[in-house]
């Protein structure tokens, strides 16, 4: 009874504001008269949804494929990158401003080129969202290992601990939660970073393509069930990254604070 | 920690295996099938027939040959080809003409449309029903260095003021949008696809300018055609005639029975919407060939004439000859 209880005092104000958004929608498509090809309104969305689930579902498991495998590789690379630049003020200094640079070049434009020199393969578009899921995770690994406690990492020298030891027994799992503050953000955007790099990218499958094939035969009630179902998948991962966090680090206290 | 660290990689391996597993679940093909790419120039649709049938009813299994049919990114279905990803791409011949003349090694080596079935497309208060209608007028273009000079053309032969046509971008937006909000009077689209929805599907009223209506006015272009590389005509000149031969027995049973381009379209594409893609099949299947058996056959005074035509809009400046653009010889017999 007390699961029941949390999922509808948790899920009960999202879903509650969810439906109004919705009507409002509906209606409003109904009464300006909005021609559906312009924008669809929910109850047509819904309709394509299931019309077309058993397609969609092929192109959402390419997209998964894509975003899980770059979001593991993305914060693998996002934590070596910060390892590598805690180890000494000189490394920080170097590599920091090229990492913001390369983050003012957006995956977007980056992504032909990538096909070019990657092919048709998986390659082009895992990249795209290695290099979006990266630079959040390198940016709050860096901070969350320079905020160890030095106190710590001198206990553990001065009993003989090797710079191994002292990495594995106090800087990363100090580091742990800070490190998934950045998978968390990640998380949020990788799916959708999957879908536009598929948009771009040559992709046989996947749910940016059905986006593009939807638009270009002017299904607009198509365009938008593709972007609930990488809302839906987005959302999923975000959720499965926090509860991976959770079981990551249970001696911080998590519980969450809600007005009684 | 230690225990905690394996149970964090262990997941995380798990999430890459079952995403590989997900994505990995395509049919399993012969090893000695030689695998060939070929690039579309657009979002699959009926222009493309042919290659869908053929892909469909496993003619190009038969012959030996694992077709990947892949969608176009930003760099172009031709730089695919000229990079060594793709054998086979879809062009256009205002784009094979001018890329050559820039140096780039590419060849037609069939047409998929016997004409050009481009027209001009306006909502029907505009008025606008012949080419000089279009003078004071406002033109939708989408960044084509060839729009220019040939409405400009169009509108002359017939009498109007060619300066007196405004030109504004139209965007990637929907048309239908763009005509509604006033933003453009007239855009450029193929009869079979857009036009097809405007005026039978959405029931939208329309006039269109079609570019073969005008034909003393200006020239005939091949759009779209497919192009290979000079190097795979040397070194593959088989690949290439297998690969044309099927695709020529999938257009020829587009001629015949559209119904089954619609549904090998459909089957590869299944997003797209069912009733523009059978009135589109219908529409087309007169216009891939003039007879079934002369599917792809390019005529070189067509060619000529467009290449003249590019050179006097400056499109086309260097001195690359226009028989070296295309060909027939890899074509099945007639």
């Amino acid at each position: 009874m007390d699961v029941l209880h949390t999922v509808i005092r948790r899920g009960g104000p999202p879903i509650t504001l969810l439906a109004v958004l919705l009507g409002v929608w509906e209606a409003w498509i109904r009464l300006a008269d909005v021609d559906p090809s312009v924008l669809a309104p929910p109850s047509r969305v819904a309709r394509a949804l299931v019309d077309t689930s058993g397609t969609l579902t092929d192109h959402a498991a390419t997209t998964l494929a894509e975003t899980a495998i770059g979001l593991v590789i993305g914060a693998l690379v996002g934590v070596a990158i910060a390892a590598l630049v805690n180890v000494s003020s000189h490394i920080r200094r170097a590599v920091e401003p090229l990492l913001v640079v390369l983050q003012t070049v957006p995956a977007i434009v980056l992504a032909p080129v990538l096909v070019l020199a990657l092919g048709f393969g998986w390659a082009p578009r895992i990249v795209v969202v290695v290099l979006i899921v990266f630079f959040p995770v390198a940016i709050a690994a860096a901070g969350a290992f320079a905020a160890v406690d030095p106190d710590r990492l001198d206990l553990v020298r001065s009993l003989g601990g090797s710079r191994w030891d002292v990495l594995r027994h106090v800087t990363l799992p100090g580091a742990l939660p800070g490190i998934f503050d950045g998978v968390r953000i990640s998380a949020a955007y990788s799916v959708a970073g999957a879908a536009i790099a598929e948009q771009i990218g040559g992709a046989r499958s996947g749910l940016g393509l059905y986006i593009v094939r939807s638009q270009r035969s002017f299904r607009a009630d198509q365009v938008l069930a593709g972007v609930v179902v990488i809302a839906v998948l987005s959302l999923g991962i975000y959720t499965l990254v926090t509860i991976l966090a959770r079981r990551a680090t249970p001696w911080l206290s998590h519980t969450t604070k809600e007005p009684a | 920690m230690t225990r905690r660290c394996r149970t964090i990689a262990i997941a995380l391996v798990l999430i890459g295996v079952s995403a590989l597993v997900a994505g990995c679940g395509g049919t399993q093909r012969s090893a000695a099938d030689q695998k060939v790419t070929v690039v579309l120039d657009y979002t699959p649709n009926t222009n493309h027939a042919g290659v869908y049938v053929a892909e469909h009813d496993g003619v190009y299994a038969k012959a030996g040959m694992d077709v990947d049919i892949v969608e176009p990114d930003p760099s172009g279905a031709v730089a695919q080809v000229v990079a060594g990803n793709a054998q086979f791409a879809f062009s256009y011949a205002e784009e094979v003409l001018p890329r050559r003349a820039q140096g780039t090694p590419i060849v037609s080596i069939a047409t998929a449309l016997r004409t050009n079935t481009s027209s001009l497309v306006s909502p029907i208060d505009r008025g606008i029903t012949r080419p000089r209608d279009l003078a004071g007028k406002t033109y939708g273009t989408f960044g084509g260095p060839i729009e220019e000079p040939l409405i400009k053309a169009l509108v002359a032969c017939d009498g109007g003021d060619p300066d007196r046509v405004k030109f504004t971008e139209a965007g990637t937006a929907d048309y239908s949008v763009g005509f509604r909000k006033n933003a453009y009077d007239a855009v450029w689209v193929f009869d079979g696809w857009d036009v097809i929805r405007m005026r039978d599907i959405d029931k939208t009223p329309v006039t269109t300018i079609a570019f073969r209506d005008h034909l003393d006015c200006i020239p005939d272009w091949y759009t779209p055609v497919i192009v290979t590389s000079e190097k795979i005509l040397r070194d593959k000149p088989d690949l290439v005639r297998a690969f044309l031969a099927a695709t020529a027995e999938g257009y020829r049973t587009a001629i015949r029975t559209p119904q089954t381009a619609a549904d090998a379209l459909m089957s590869g594409a299944p997003e797209s919407d069912r009733t523009l893609v059978e009135a589109s099949a219908r529409f087309l299947a007169p216009f891939y060939a003039s007879s079934p058996a002369t599917w792809g056959r390019q005529d070189a005074a067509v060619w000529e004439r467009f290449d003249a035509f590019l050179r006097r809009a400056k499109i086309v400046t260097t001195n690359s000859p226009v028989s070296a653009a295309f060909t027939n010889d890899y074509l099945p017999a007639p």
